[in-house]
């Protein structure tokens, strides 16, 4: 039996951290020598125990964290108390010149902390939107649609639609349109013509998505299809796909 | 105060679907395995216990807790592999 087919049992346990001194001691011996067999175990077995990570409760901050961190960012600090008497006439100049400065350093902080609660705003709704797009996509009765481009540098883009709960598209590092167009994504019937289901725009990474309720039915559709088209969208497809999932 | 900066990004919504997903199975499994099995896999994890010390926390013999956390991360490793 050569080093490695008895090393492998301990690639979770040396990965885990539960291997005793001795077992340790001889992974280690072996992996200073390099063995790619070894190393390779030993880095997907990392892999694995890193996912462990996930056994942790997700917990939300507490309210009275951010309270507390409202607090201290309007916070002033106006402490005058330590001047010493003798020095009143001699800084009153330099008082008032601080006291302009406190005002100015307050504003500063107000802007800040209104600028934190928008940002916070912005995060609750995209935390809820994601939250939306996640119950889409693992709810029973979810199909999981690809969606394909015939031109070569065109990322996949995947579709997650719910009879019940609605549509959400996925994607990432796709093209930005002009500034004056957008993309539209229709759901292509077996009969009839497509039917709008949003229009959006990726972010500057080429990140998007997308959550709908089309007025179509899942058993009646061909295909989603996505166009690029004026900025607004259109009420029928103007311009021939770019991608296109089909359903059956 | 004065260098006060803050930004908060969300993951890309493709990246946190997966995530979720892979939660979904770290903690399905885990979750399904008998609470002894559970028990050595916090302890070693969270508490960073060795073999030994899993085995004498738990009054348990130490080849039983060799194969119960091995077997776990093995079946774990499966199911992550099947899941991508």
């Amino acid at each position: 039996m050569t080093d490695c087919e008895h090393l492998n049992e301990y690639y979770e346990a040396f990965a885990l951290g539960v291997l005793g001194d001795e077992e340790r001691a001889e992974l280690n011996a072996h992996l200073a020598r390099r063995c790619p067999t070894c190393m390779q175990g030993i880095g997907e077995a990392r892999w694995v125990v890193s996912q462990l990570a996930y056994l942790a409760e997700p917990a939300a901050p507490p309210a009275r964290v951010r309270r507390q961190l409202l607090a201290a960012v309007e916070k002033k600090p106006a402490r005058l108390g330590w001047f010493p008497t003798w020095a009143w006439v001699g800084t009153v100049a330099a008082l008032v010149l601080f006291l302009l400065l406190t005002l100015q350093h307050a504003r500063n902080l107000q802007e800040q902390t209104r600028d934190l609660e928008s940002r916070l705003k912005d995060l609750t709704a995209q935390t809820e939107t994601y939250r939306r797009a996640f119950a889409i996509a693992s709810s029973a009765g979810t199909r999981s649609i690809i969606l394909t481009s015939p031109q070569p540098t065109a990322p996949q883009i995947r579709a997650y639609w719910n009879e019940a709960f609605g549509l959400v598209l996925t994607a990432q590092k796709m093209p930005l349109p002009a500034a004056d167009r957008t993309y539209q994504l229709w759901v292509v019937p077996k009969q009839g013509k497509p039917i709008s289901a949003g229009i959006f725009r990726p972010d500057t990474a080429g990140g998007a998505l997308l959550i709908s309720g089309p007025a179509a039915r899942m058993q009646e559709a061909a295909a989603l299809a996505i166009t690029n088209e004026p900025a607004g969208g259109q009420p029928q497809p103007t311009t021939t796909p770019i991608w296109v999932g089909p359903l059956s | 105060v004065e260098n006060y900066s803050f930004e908060a990004k969300m993951p890309n919504p493709e990246q946190w679907l997966d995530q979720q997903r892979r939660a979904e199975v770290v903690r399905k499994l885990i979750g399904s395995l008998p609470k002894a099995q559970q028990r050595a896999i916090e302890l070693a994890y969270f508490e960073g216990m060795t073999h030994s010390e899993i085995a004498e926390t738990m009054n348990e013999p130490l080849g039983t807790v060799k194969t119960w956390i091995r077997s776990s991360l093995l079946h774990l490793r499966q199911q992550l592999a099947e899941a991508r």
